[in-house]
């Protein structure tokens, strides 16, 4: 059962999925020692989970998608028209956007979990043509049973369109969920992400970008603050095929108490994509003897006329900044939350949607509050 | 302390000429120029085999049972795969796995014009040239008078400096005691093959309390040049002993594509500092990647004692394919690991190679340079790791990792891996990759420097962190061997 979830989750071939589970394998058989029941589509929404997506300044821009199914019944697409399509062909959601669409869409999944652990999945190709649009991807579950979703998507963002995704995946201890984002990019598009990663038994990224038109540009953002048993494992994965594109990744990561966070960034120029431009920095913060940081920056370059740099550290808050907060008067407790949480929002400043942000931060507070000494 | 120079065209006068003759026998003695073929295994591995190359060397029961047990477990595994390289398969029943390296030349006429002219832009003297082009038989009167008398400086220190396969006659208990201790016969696919196999190598000992008087080398061993393609090198620092051990064959040595399994422990004990040196020119294969040596070697360092201090350096500028991590594992509370590194390929050359640095002690220290240029075809890639054990209080590691690419076709690879279980421990990498900038080649030219020659020197300056850290005569040949080896790869 472990193997066929190997088989299930990731890319590549056997060897490839292997190596890319090295720091997830136990956690992967875990959950292969589980009987799972399928997730049931209809399920009611309880109230409490939706408060927790309802923001008014999207609801009538909204797909809900309930244990892997769209839900007719939650979703509202009244003000984007006719620029936002979407259809199903064989299990698969094809959503079109042709357009420039000024306000955020939102996309929720919701998990509900049933009475016995359950699993849900759902496909997903999204065609941005034209025009500029701004996504805010929210999972949603509540502690239970159990759930093991797992979301597959394919993203394709056409000649100088824009897709800014904002994805926040804020699970219970219960749920685990696997995500693969692959994403192409044509000539002078952009991708702008910024991930956020709370909580979940097993959470799983994977995230692969293709810059494979010219001046195409990746800016990637991500943060996973974790405690109690959480575990996260991110696999970024960004290829140069054409000349001249950019990739900009900026990923921090928190691990307290018994967590496992995992961070794996891979940048490939292809032969002949010349003139690229890729960086990558990823800091993370280990605040516990039990927890656990493995982080992996990679590079592949296979063309000379480029320019690319990677850093990784792993490492404690500043003892003279909290000295310095001390000496002023804050207790040990906030100066440490504060210096947690800003070494977070670091990777908000791209957003530029000054309520969004807000909110953002606001979710990661309960995840860093009393951090442990 | 004076290091000693590699210089070996002045005859040593004062070595009396029955020591020489001593010495000559021994190595007469050892089949090495007489009877070539007699001393030759068919090609073939199997417990037989290995059960000879014991009995050849007249070693001790444990030993034999030592070696037997290692080939058992390397019949039960795999080739690693993980590398970035391309291996075509290796025919292990078609190796020799005891034998004298084929086509010696007889004379320097015999020798390579090409590989003449390598030496000449090296400034390898004539005399070394012999030597090292594997003519049997000039050389030899120096280099054994030369390795006679600075063992007899050793003797007088309490260092014990001597080919392995000796040691294990004269002092059984220290090689029982440490030998596999650091590189376990099982630990990997390579070092199996070398546990069950390994022809000769070094063996260095030095007591408490001593500095090694003078730089220890390969070079300056009479066997050192026949120890064959499974080497196996054991050195001992004990407590407050200190010693630099020079590795390397200073300039190419002409061989078919053969594999090279080498294996080299190495233990710190409280206080000891062990510095250990290479410079790797194997044959690296011609331009379109024929022939050339496959360097599978497994080097770990155990820094077992309190304060003690291992630091790898190497220039690897030779062989096909290199597969190589000199590691540090920090065993002993503030003990310090290093790893410095330059690593070339042009033509088609493959290197997968870099280091990995356990902490395990509290206050464990690691630094990581490492260098990669690759040119022509030539595909290199670092491959790290640094992991940071729960008991590991407040360790530090820094690595950087900086690549060079010279052409089109080239490729350059950084695979760090960093594993940290402590809270108290910082670790930092930072690996940047580009070419040689337009402005800095403008510079230089715009000052009437040739292309060439500015290349050299750029890389030189992206080397020189590297080459610092290496014993003076070593690095002046480092630099050297760069300008040679890039020959071509700018235009």
């Amino acid at each position: 059962m472990g193997a066929a979830l190997l088989e299930e989750f990731g890319r590549g071939d056997a060897r490839a999925r292997e190596e890319s589970w090295r720091y997830s394998k136990m956690a992967l058989r875990a959950l292969a020692q589980q009987e799972f029941v399928a997730a049931d589509a209809n399920a009611e929404l309880p109230e409490t989970l939706r408060t927790q997506f309802d923001w008014p300044a999207t609801r009538r821009r909204r797909v809900v998608v309930v244990n892997g199914a769209v839900s007719e019944r939650y979703s509202d697409l009244a003000d984007v028209g006719a620029m936002v399509t979407v259809g199903e062909t064989g299990g698969t959601y094809a959503v079109r956007i042709d357009g420039k669409i000024d306000e955020p869409m939102q996309i929720v999944y919701v998990s509900i979990p049933s009475a016995q652990p359950s699993r849900w999945q759902t496909n997903t190709s999204m065609v941005i043509v034209n025009g500029f649009v701004t996504l805010i991807e929210q999972h949603v579950s509540l502690d239970g049973a159990g759930v093991l979703g797992a979301s597959r998507r394919r993203i394709d963002i056409g000649e100088g369109a824009r897709l800014d995704l904002v994805s926040l995946c804020d699970l219970p201890e219960s749920m685990s969920l696997y995500r693969l984002l692959d994403v192409h990019l044509a000539a002078k598009a952009t991708l702008h992400a910024t991930h956020v990663l709370l909580g979940g038994r097993m959470q799983r990224l994977d995230m692969q970008v293709e810059l494979a038109g010219e001046q195409a540009r990746l800016e990637s953002r991500g943060v996973f603050a974790l405690r109690g048993r959480a575990h996260a494992d991110t696999q970024l994965d960004v290829r140069h095929v054409a000349r001249d594109t950019t990739c900009d990744i900026l990923w921090r990561g928190v691990a307290d108490q018994r967590a496992r966070g995992i961070f794996h960034g891979a940048i490939t120029v292809a032969e002949g994509a010349d003139g690229s431009d890729a960086k990558l920095s990823n800091k993370n913060l280990l605040l516990s003897a039990l927890a656990e940081i493995d982080t992996q920056p990679v590079l592949e370059i296979y063309a000379d006329e480029v320019k690319a740099a990677h850093g990784a550290t792993v490492g404690q808050i500043d003892e003279r900044a909290l000295f310095y907060l001390r000496s002023r008067g804050i207790p040990l407790a906030d100066a440490r939350r504060m210096m947690v949480t800003a070494f977070c929002r670091e990777v908000l400043d791209g957003i530029t949607d000054v309520d969004l942000r807000n909110r953002l931060a606001g979710l990661l507070v309960p995840h860093v509050d009393g951090a442990s000494a | 302390m004076a290091t000693q120079p590699l210089e070996l065209d002045v005859p040593d006068e004062s070595a009396p000429t029955d020591v020489v003759a001593e010495a000559l026998n021994r190595r007469y003695s050892a089949g090495f120029v007489t009877d070539i073929e007699s001393e030759s295994l068919p090609p073939g591995l199997n417990e037989d085999v290995v059960r000879a190359i014991s009995a050849r060397k007249n070693e001790p029961e444990w030993l034999t049972e030592w070696r037997l047990k290692a080939y058992r477990h390397w019949l039960t595994m795999t080739p690693p795969h993980w590398a970035k390289l391309q291996i075509e398969p290796i025919d292990f029943q078609a190796i020799s796995y005891y034998s004298q390296p084929k086509n010696r030349p007889k004379s320097l006429d015999d020798v390579d014009p090409k590989l003449l002219e390598t030496y000449d832009k090296l400034g390898v003297p004539l005399h070394e040239r012999a030597r090292l082009a594997g003519v049997a038989v000039d050389a030899v009167f120096d280099s054994v008078s030369v390795g006679t008398t600075f063992r007899k400086e050793l003797a007088e220190a309490g260092v014990i400096f001597c080919a392995i396969s000796e040691a294990v006659r004269e002092h059984p208990e220290l090689v029982q005691k440490y030998l596999g201790s650091v590189v376990p016969p099982g630990d990997n696919y390579f070092a199996a093959l070398n546990s069950a196999v390994f022809s000769d190598g070094s063996f260095v000992f030095v007591p408490k309390g001593v500095r090694c008087p003078m730089e220890l080398s390969t070079y300056f061993r009479i066997n050192a040049r026949d120890t064959g393609q499974f080497e196996r090198t054991l050195l001992i620092a004990e407590e407050r002993a200190s010693v630099s051990y020079l590795e390397g064959c200073t300039a190419p040595m002409r061989d078919e594509n053969q594999l090279h399994a080498a294996v080299v422990e190495l233990v710190a004990l409280d206080d000891a500092n062990i510095k250990y040196s290479t410079v790797q020119n194997w044959y690296p294969g011609d331009e379109n990647g024929v022939g050339g040596i496959y360097n599978f070697v497994t080097k770990r360092g155990d820094c077992r004692g309190a304060r003690s201090k291992i630091s790898w350096t190497q220039v690897e500028t030779g062989s096909a394919i290199t597969w190589k991590y000199p590691s540090c594992v920090l065993r002993g509370d503030d003990s310090v690991g290093e790893f410095n590194s330059v690593a070339l390929t042009h033509h088609r050359q493959q290197a997968d190679t870099g280091t990995k640095m356990i902490h395990i002690g509290r206050n464990t220290k690691s630094k990581i340079v490492s260098k990669g240029i690759s040119a022509g075809r030539g595909q290199n890639t670092y491959r790290g790791l640094v992991k940071v054990e729960k008991g590991a209080e407040g360790a530090r590691n820094h690595t950087q990792c900086d690549s060079l690419l010279i052409g089109k076709k080239c490729g350059a690879h950084t695979f760090p891996y960093i594993e940290v279980k402590n809270p108290g421990a910082i670790v930092e990498h930072e690996a940047t990759t580009s070419k040689i900038s337009d402005d800095q080649l403008f510079y230089c030219r715009s000052r009437g420097i040739g292309e060439e020659d500015a290349v050299s020197m750029i890389v030189d300056g992206f080397c020189k962190q590297v080459f610092r850290e290496l014993p003076m005569e070593f690095a002046v040949e480092a630099k050297k061997l760069l300008e040679v080896s890039l020959e071509g790869a700018v235009g």
